[in-house]
Formats: C-alpha cells, structure tokens, sequence
C-alpha cells in the first residue's frame, strides 16, 4: 500500500509548497533564533507577562467576593 | 391573565402597530406586573420600524420549556407550558395575508425580529433577537444570524441575542451566560444550552441554587467554563492591570465580536458594541451598547464612570474553547515583534513610523488587537483590499484556527475612518507565551512569517501599499 501510494504521487502529484518560493517568498533563518525576540525585547517581554498574569491572579481572587443578581 | 386565558383558542393574531393603543394593549396583555423591559423591547421594535406584529401563541419555545420542566412545572401554581412568540415586521398588513391558500411571503416584508414572551408576569421576556436600532445598528459588533420559521416560511434576522431573567430558576448572571452562550452557538456553531444547563453549570456555594439569590463573579466564571467558553476574568476596578484600563479590555474583545459581562453596582450586564462619540475632538468619548436584562437590549451607556452601576469592577469574558492566549499578552508579544521588525527593516516608510511612534505631541499610533478565526481572516483579505503579493503569502500560510492579530494603526487615519492600519503581526492564539513567538509580521517593504514545525522563517520583499482596513469590526 505503501509502495502504491508512494507511486501515486510520484506520477501525479504535484506538490504546493508551503511558501511561494521562486515567486518572491525565500528562507532567510532556521533554527530556534529563527523570528525570535531579541534577548532584551524577550526578557522585558516577559516581564510584562508576569505582571499581567499577576493582575489575572488578584482579580479572580477578588472575584469569589463579589455577588451580581 | 389567568391559567386558562394563556392561549386564546386560534393560531395566531397580527397586529396593526401603527393604531394608537396597540402599544399599550401589549404592555397591558404581558407586562402588568413588570412592564419596564416589555416596554423597552417594544420601543426598539418601534425604533427600527415595525408597523406589524404576528403573535403566535402555543409556541413551543425550548428555552422556557426548559425553565416550565425544571421549574414551573414543580410550583403549587400553575404555569402554562407554552410561550408566545412575537414577530415584528416594518410593513403593514393584516391577517388577510395569513388567512387564504396563498403562501404570506413574510420574507417580503421587512422582517426585524421576534420576541417570546414568557407566561410569567414578573418576567415575560424570554428569548428576543430584534435588530438594533439604526443609529447603533453599524457599532453593534456582537450581531448574529437567527432563523425562524413561521408558518413555514424561513426568516432571518441579524442581532445580537436578549433575554431577562426570571428571578426564580435564573438571576442575571444566567441571564448574561444565556446571552453569550446564544450568541456563540449561532455565530461559531457552539453547543445550544438552556437555562437548567446553566444553572447546573454553576458551582455550589454557600446557600441554594434554585430558586437563586445572586452568583459571585468567580462562579460566573466558572459557570462559562463548564459551558465550553472558558473565561477570562479582569479586575477593572480601582486598579485595572498595568498597561491596560477597562476601555482597552473590553473594546478589544468587543472589535473580536466577543461579548463582554460586566460585574458593576451588584448588578451583570452584557455589552454587545460601542461607538466613538465625537471622534478627534477634545471630548471624544467611548459609549458602550449594552443588554441589561433588567432594563432592555441595545441601551447606550453615555459614560460608563457615571453609569447607575457604576463603578464597573470586573469584566468577564467567555471565548471559544481553542483561544488560549489573552488580547493584552498577545498585544505585548505582537508589539514589541513589530517594534523590532520596524528597527530592522530601513526604508522611507519605516524611518517615518518611528518618527510618528516617537513624537511627544501625543500618540500619533497605536496598537491594536483582534481574535478572528484564520478562515474568517484568509476569505476577508480580498474585502479589506489587501494586494495580492501579501494575500497570497497569507493564504498559504498554515494558521492555528484562532488566530490573534497585532495591528499598528495610524491615529489620525483612524479618526477620519480611512484605513489605518500600517503594519501587523498573526499570533497563533493556542501558542504559550514562553515562546514569544508570531507565526508573521509584515511591516512597510518587508513580509515575514515563520513555520512552528520546521522553525523556518521566510521573507518577502513588498512593493509600498497605502494603509489597509483593520480586521476589527469597527471604525476602519
């Protein structure tokens, strides 16, 4: 089955790539760095994370007090 | 109205709204006890132009069939098991067009919306999609599609949903979970729940759930949780989180056409839109549309600061199940990538974003952020008129099914409704925030996107574009 399929899209298949290379679009990077952060961007990122996920915290603590009706 | 006079003996009435009295006749027939929210769907449905309303009575209405079986069926009073429902049309006809052979073609007549009206008279207002009036009509961004069928004949209308609570089986925070959780079914195919499976749906506390006196903002929550829309939950009050206010949170999520409650004065309501009042002068002001279910769909809130259930201290938002990643941590991640493509990437356009993201006269741009499904996001890029060589990379791109979008808009743009935006970056909405990672960006000459599975990145050079229509459903 295997075999056939391999077959199959040998003989018709024609395959899409995923970017549009040779029309514009061509791999620039690879690898873990690849469209990431700078490390100081990344490290004050974080930070921002971390003090919202703080605020998240306190708010549903909070939330167990408060009663609509 | 008594047990038996319920339903009188025929299959339906059309009213003729334009005679003076038909109003008050219907907050007469269903709103003698509780006439207040009767009255305010009523004038909406005046505002939008009804002339006409088709009463059915003995409507099987599966929403207060679930509250008669759960409920009303277990009282020593007896409740009718059936409900009303009200259609509401802008052309004037009479019953001559459903008596006869011929079929009524109700399609043709300028079909606004229903109402059904429960047989409970403190609480008559079950399930209501009317459209919104006019003048709010183009900031409701919570609208849906829903289809009825009356004699027959498939009706549309376009709204956003509305019901009130009837004070026994559901308080208002059901009321605000009914709403979102029917707004969600019609408009991304989630599950349809009745208002028993929300009452079950609310975690146990300190006294009974049936009949109910209140729900804390936390069993709200987790209610939507249960539901299948997990729920953020935001302090607004008096310290919303850092960076961010209450206006941000929700307008974000209201541009998404996701609904937000908010817990404010002991009270939950919905807000389903907003407008920008007098935009670009000095008291420009957000003014947020609202359905209250203990005043009525489509209300505008002026000033939220001076609001009777003011202050607003928490908002609640319900999201489908595969949104993992909040709007204000993907802002942060999508900004700070669009601040380093803008650094990297020099070209004339580039160089003069950074000048208007550095002016100290006032923010001359701004962020802002969307959730839309990636479908909605590809079939859209054509509407929104983006060129083709950026389409085409983006509709070959593998996207997660919520996907987050960063927009750097143009303020000034913005004010005047042309279209704002001059860069974005695509988040995939279930990725972790350690990764910090977009799946692309484009800024002014350059397009980037980036692969998850084989961590490769791929560039394109662009030729200049003018700014393009934001993905929000609001302002441009």
């Amino acid at each position: 089955m295997a075999k056939a399929r391999r077959y199959l899209l040998e003989e018709y298949a024609t395959p899409v790539p995923a970017a549009l290379v040779g029309d514009g679009e061509q791999t620039d990077a690879a690898g873990d760095d690849a469209g990431a952060l700078s490390p100081e961007r990344a490290v004050r990122v974080a930070q921002q994370l971390r003090e919202l996920d703080q605020a998240r915290q306190r708010a549903e603590a909070g939330s167990r007090d408060y009663q609509v009706s | 109205m008594n047990l038996h006079d319920w339903s009188p003996e025929r299959l339906a009435d059309v009213v003729d709204l334009d005679r003076p009295g038909a109003l008050s006749s219907l907050v007469d027939q269903y709103g003698r006890i509780e006439p207040h929210v009767l009255s305010r769907v009523l004038a909406n449905a005046y505002s939008v132009g009804a002339r006409t309303a088709v009463i059915e009575y003995r409507y099987l209405d599966p929403d207060y069939r679930d509250e008669h079986s759960r409920f009303y069926s277990t009282t020593f009073r007896r409740y009718p098991s059936v409900a009303h429902r009200v259609h509401f049309f802008t052309e004037r006809f009479d019953a001559s067009v459903v008596v006869g052979d011929a079929a009524p073609r109700f399609a043709d007549r300028g079909y606004a919306g229903y109402t059904v009206l429960r047989p409970l008279a403190g609480a008559p207002i079950g399930r209501t999609m009317l459209a919104a009036p006019s003048d709010l009509a183009p900031h409701v961004t919570c609208a849906t599609t829903d289809t009825v069928n009356l004699f027959g004949e498939k009706l549309t209308v376009c709204a956003a949903p509305f019901v009130s609570q009837d004070a026994q089986l559901s308080v208002c925070a059901h009321a605000t979970l009914w709403m979102i959780g029917y707004y969600h079914h019609l408009q991304f195919g989630s599950r349809r729940w009745l208002p028993s499976e929300i009452t079950d749906a609310v975690p146990e506390d300190v006294g009974r759930g049936t009949p109910s006196l209140g729900l804390t903002v936390y069993q709200l929550s987790a209610s939507s949780s249960r539901l299948g829309l997990p729920a953020l939950v935001y302090g607004t009050y008096p310290d919303p989180p850092p960076g961010e206010s209450l206006l941000r949170i929700a307008c974000r999520y209201l541009n998404s056409g996701m609904p937000v409650i908010v817990g404010g004065g002991e009270h939950a309501f919905v807000l389903v839109g907003y407008e920008r009042h007098r935009p670009g002068q000095p008291d420009e002001r957000i003014r947020f549309i609202r359905h209250d279910d203990q005043d009525g769909p489509y209300a505008l809130v002026s000033n939220y600061l001076f609001d009777a259930y003011s202050p607003w201290e928490f908002l609640v938002v319900p999201l489908p199940r595969k949104v993992y990643m909040s709007g204000e941590d993907a802002e942060i991640v999508g900004a700070e990538h669009l601040r380093q493509a803008l650094d990297e990437v020099d070209n004339d356009e580039t160089r003069r974003i950074r000048a208007l993201a550095s002016t100290g006269e006032g923010r001359k741009v701004s962020f802002r952020s969307t959730v839309v499904s990636s479908n909605s996001f590809k079939s859209g890029l054509s509407d929104r008129g983006v060129p083709e060589p950026i389409a085409a990379s983006y509709r070959r791109m593998q996207m997660s099914r919520w996907i987050w979008v960063v927009e750097l808009l143009d303020r000034d743009l913005r004010r005047a409704s042309k279209p704002c935006v001059l860069a974005e970056a695509v988040i995939d909405a279930t990725d972790s925030l350690r990764n910090q990672q977009v799946l692309s960006w484009r800024v002014p000459g350059l397009f980037r996107k980036w692969d998850p599975d084989t961590r490769r990145q791929w560039s394109r050079a662009l030729p200049d574009i003018d700014p393009l229509r934001s993905v929000a459903l609001v302002d441009m």
